[in-house]
């Protein structure tokens, strides 16, 4: 037997105390006269067999009692033939992945896994020492070292809640493995609800090696049933979903009802029999949210309800400004352009076009702009320069073609605030000129930003441009200016620099035959239609409409934003991690300004509550490990036994001893009870 | 022990409640118009109308009493018999001895045994007074043996009262030998209630009531005992002195208690059995019992003494 607190066994000098009292209680007695002594003397001749006999024992109990009392107070317990011998070194697992929270009657398995710790934890005997971690990745209870003291190791344990994000069961059991390594009584205690998708090779791995023995609590339900919302796809008009469910026998799948929520306006409902089912609805404009319910949706609630983000249909909207209109169609600046938008050609549905004279430009036709081609454009007021440049800080993007109206010096200074880079000279190349080459190209392997795609000729083949008259941008001058077409003579042909948070691109040739032979390239759409994404910020790549709470997400933005999610706001910049850590819809701002939103959702491999066989469990656990019930508390895999209890049921026991003996559980009864009434005998008529 | 002064009071012993409770309940109207004669049965014969039994006829017989309608339809001589009504004479002989002053500790003799006795023996004086009875009154025990005859008459009570009230307990009771001495001095046809616990040795055999009884007197005993006499409600090792000698014996009365109520309840029911072996009628007592019903049955058999001699 051994004892939490020793020190108070000091107690059981108080054994001591009735003892005395019994020894010296007889010297102060109370004197009572009494009518005769005759009936006190046969009382005492009659239970003088017993009295010496009952006196001890009345000693033996007041003894006892306050012994165990003693003994309580010191937290005895002993030792079992199953725990290791002397104190033991514990790592305490707790499996938080989102499955543990599956509840039937009231059951949770990550409240009965903690209790089963806890109970080992309450087992604890001097010398033990402990360290508590969850099977997350990365969990800090890995860093927080042994503790002798069961209390922080507790409140450890309490504290720890369900947590989104990969979990890899074998990790955590084969690093709690190396933890013990070479210390005394090594032993981990993995609390678990067994789900098999928790131990299968593409979610956990598996933990095979040797070491410390592994004791597998399962405290995970019986025969888990569940359904969850497994997908939701937009399409043009309708959104469809579908549903997973894993547990029931075939054929005993109940139906089962899906609720979409649009807002608190639009609300749809779909019986559903099997595991797919359409909601056909007119989308709203821009990003929307929506949220599809599921019911009944069995044993784990947190993939019942699950958010989603739709994006509808959002055009790039591209103003043309047309800067030398022309009566003769085919040779107006913006011919080729124009009929790139026409209807029928792959960028007719992507963009929305609108196209306006320099001269009829006002600065209300820029807003709500995504991008804005000036084509040739002449000298502009310095209110419209404003303007443009003020919706270029806003985000939107703005295209300039070179052209003949830029003959002059005055006109490039007047464009500057809004130009990529300063126009520095014209070079005119002429057929005539034997002493050099009549036309330049394109340096292919120079493509760079949205025009690096074309580097591969199978994207559109840019090598056939030829380039007879070019504007030369001061690229060096430009401090931020990003070259991204280049001629093989080394001149800039398309560069950009950032203003605000959006961009400004000058192209130094012609948007017509003029300059170049750019326009009647097959390549001129892919690259016109690239252009323009990325002068409207629309070229990175898009934004996963579905991330997984806890892991990592790619934010395709090249500036930090705010993500306000259901726990808050967070911050994000080029180059860091960015990890959703709860169920929601999250929304990404620049600033005041709403880019997107993406919503995020519980792994979809742990709505699946299918348990894998405690025999295969301990197979992957290797040598050692055993499997036992959430309810067998800290019993099999303790190695001390709190013996409280017993020694409780003894106190009892000898304070009822004590009571009968001494007698004063006794009432003191009346002559009646003694079979006497008064007057007469009982029963005498 | 120290001297139990001051004496019982008129007031202490006189109980009127419990007088009007013993009137209400036994006595069974106003007294007699006729002198000597009361409203208690004699065990004689005698003139009255109440048809007590046939007896042959024997010469010297009167012949009024004899029932013709009988004689005319058997042809055999028999004689009607009557009881007698004639008054009562009482005498309540109380036991004075030491160990009635038991519960003398905490209020004086005003919550001893001896004062029950000599309460209850007081309202019977009162109630037999009423009907018209003679009560006097015997102290067996005491500093002193007191006799007071009897006699009738509202001024007895007094006189009762003041005998009661100036006895001093002490000694033992001898109850045999102060029944002989009241059988003695009394003719028939008296009822003599006894007052007393009975402790004393060779009490329990309620010798004084057979001599009673075989004097022609109607013996009525009253066994009083103290609560704590019956209960043993001490809880500590106590040192228990007895009243009427020098012993004394320390004890823990809890592992004795149970054996030690057996043994009064066995002494009770013993002296109960005794009596009723006798005929004599009896009444147990604790000072927590309601006294009126068992005083009341025992005034009920004092009006009929032949009877209760016949049970």
């Amino acid at each position: 037997m051994d004892f939490l607190r020793p020190a108070l066994l000091w107690g059981l000098l108080g054994i001591a105390v009735p003892i005395l009292i019994h020894l010296l209680g007889r010297r102060r007695v109370r004197t009572v006269p009494i009518a005769t002594l005759r009936f006190l003397e046969r009382a005492r001749a009659r239970a003088s067999a017993h009295l010496k006999l009952r006196r001890l024992l009345l000693l033996l109990a007041r003894a006892a009692a306050l012994g165990c009392l003693a003994l309580l107070y010191a937290g005895p317990g002993c030792r079992q033939g199953a725990g290791p011998e002397g104190p033991a070194t514990w790592v305490l697992l707790l499996d938080t992945s989102p499955s543990m929270a599956a509840s039937r009657d009231g059951r949770v398995p990550l409240e009965d896994g903690r209790a089963a710790l806890r109970a080992i934890l309450g087992a604890a005997i001097p010398g033990d020492r402990f360290l508590f971690a969850t099977t997350r990745d990365g969990d800090p209870g890995w860093h927080q070292g042994f503790s002798a003291d069961p209390a922080p190791v507790r409140r450890r344990l309490d504290e720890a809640a369900i947590a989104f994000g990969p979990h890899r069961i074998g990790a955590a059991v084969e690093t709690a493995r190396a933890l013990l390594e070479g210390l005394p009584g090594g032993r981990v205690a993995l609390a678990t609800d067994l789900q098999a998708s928790a131990w299968s090779e593409r979610g956990a791995g598996s933990a095979r090696g040797a070491g410390a023995p592994v004791q597998a609590i399962d405290a995970g339900l019986a025969a888990p049933r569940n359904a969850w919302v497994a997908a939701i796809d937009e399409g043009e008009a309708a959104v469809r979903v579908q549903v997973g469910a894993s547990g029931w026998p075939a054929g005993e799948v109940p139906r089962r009802t899906v609720h979409l929520a649009l807002g608190d306006e639009r609300r749809l409902t779909a019986f559903l029999e099997g595991t797919e089912t359409s909601f056909r609805f007119e989308p709203p404009p821009g990003v929307y949210e929506g949220e599809v319910r599921l019911e009944p949706g069995g044993d784990l609630a947190l993939d019942d309800r699950v958010a989603f983000v739709g994006r509808g249909r959002a055009a790039t909207r591209v103003l043309l400004v047309n800067g030398d209109p022309w009566g003769f169609e085919i040779r107006d600046e913006l011919f080729f352009v124009r009929r790139a938008f026409a209807p029928g050609t792959r960028l007719a549905g992507a963009f929305q076009v609108r196209e306006v004279r320099l001269g009829d430009l006002v600065p209300a036709d820029l807003a709500e702009v995504d991008a804005v081609l000036f084509a040739n454009p002449g000298p502009l007021g310095p209110e419209l320069v404003d303007a443009v440049r003020r919706r270029l800080e806003e985000g939107a993007g703005v295209v300039v073609t070179a052209g003949d109206r830029w003959s002059t010096y005055e006109s490039a200074q007047g464009l500057e605030p809004i130009l990529a880079a300063p126009v520095r000279d014209v070079v005119t190349l002429r057929p005539d000129d034997a002493s050099r080459r009549p036309f330049e190209v394109l340096d292919l392997a120079g493509l760079a930003g949205p025009a690096a795609l074309f580097r591969d000729r199978a994207a559109g083949d840019l090598s056939g441009v030829r380039v007879e008259r070019y504007w030369l941008p001061e690229a060096r001058v430009g401090e931020g200016v990003d070259v991204w077409m280049r001629l093989e003579n080394g001149a800039p042909l398309l560069v950009e620099r950032r203003v605000g948070r959006g961009r400004t691109l000058l192209l130094g040739t012609t948007a017509d035959r003029d300059g170049a032979d750019l326009c009647l390239q097959p390549a001129f759409l892919p690259w016109l239609e690239r252009v323009l994404l990325h002068a409207a910020g629309r070229l990175r790549p898009p934004l996963a409409p579905w991330a997984t709470a806890g892991y990592p997400l790619e934010l395709p933005y090249d500036v930090p934003v705010a993500v306000d999610g259901p726990g808050g706001r967070l911050f994000w910049a080029p180059g860091e991690r960015f990890v959703p850590p709860v169920p929601g819809v999250y929304r990404i701002r620049a600033g005041e300004t709403f880019l997107d939103a993406f919503a995020a959702r519980i792994d979809p491999a742990e709505s699946d509550l299918t348990r894998l066989a405690p025999e295969e469990v301990e197979a992957r656990l290797g040598p050692g490990a055993g499997t036992a019930g959430a309810a067998a508390g800290a019993g099999p895999f303790s190695g001390r036994r709190d013996v409280s209890a017993w020694l409780a049921a003894a106190l009892l026991g000898a304070l009822v001893l004590e009571a009968v003996l001494s007698g004063r559980w006794r009432r003191v009864r009346g002559v009646g009870e003694l079979g006497l009434e008064g007057g007469r005998m009982k029963g005498e008529g | 022990m120290s001297p139990l002064a001051p004496m019982l009071t008129r007031a202490d012993l006189f109980d009127p409640v419990l007088v009007a409770r013993l009137s209400r309940r036994e006595i069974p109207g106003p007294p007699s118009p006729y002198p000597h004669r009361g409203l208690h049965r004699s065990a004689r014969r005698g003139a009255s109308l109440e048809f007590s039994e046939h007896t042959l006829y024997a010469r010297g017989d009167d012949l009024r009493h004899l029932d013709w309608k009988f004689l005319a339809k058997t042809d055999r001589f028999l004689v009607k018999r009557y009881e007698d009504e004639r008054l009562q004479r009482a005498v309540l002989l109380v036991d004075a001895s030491r160990s009635m002053v038991y519960g003398a500790e905490n209020g004086g003799l005003r919550s001893s045994k001896y004062h029950l006795a000599a309460r209850l023996a007081a309202a019977l004086a009162a109630c037999l007074l009423r009907q018209g009875d003679a009560v006097g009154v015997h102290l067996a025990g005491g500093e002193e043996g007191v006799w007071l005859p009897p006699r009738s008459g509202s001024a007895q009570l007094g006189a009762v009262l003041e005998v009661l009230g100036g006895a001093r307990p002490a000694g033992e009771a001898a109850l045999g030998t102060a029944c002989r001495g009241v059988g003695e001095r009394l003719k028939r046809d008296a009822a003599v209630f006894v007052f007393s616990d009975f402790l004393d040795e060779g009490e329990e055999r309620l010798e004084g009531a057979r001599l009673l009884r075989a004097r022609g007197l109607a013996p009525r005993v009253v066994h009083l005992l103290h609560a704590e006499e019956v209960d043993l409600p001490f809880e500590n090792t106590t040192r228990f002195l007895d009243l009427e000698g020098p012993a004394n014996l320390v004890l823990d009365p809890l592992p004795l208690r149970r054996a030690y109520r057996e043994e009064i309840s066995a002494f009770v029911r013993g002296l109960a059995r005794q009596a009723e072996a006798l005929g004599v009628p009896h009444a147990f007592l604790s000072g927590a019992d309601d006294p009126a019903p068992a005083l009341g049955r025992l005034l009920r058999r004092a009006q009929r003494p032949h009877r209760a001699a016949r049970r």
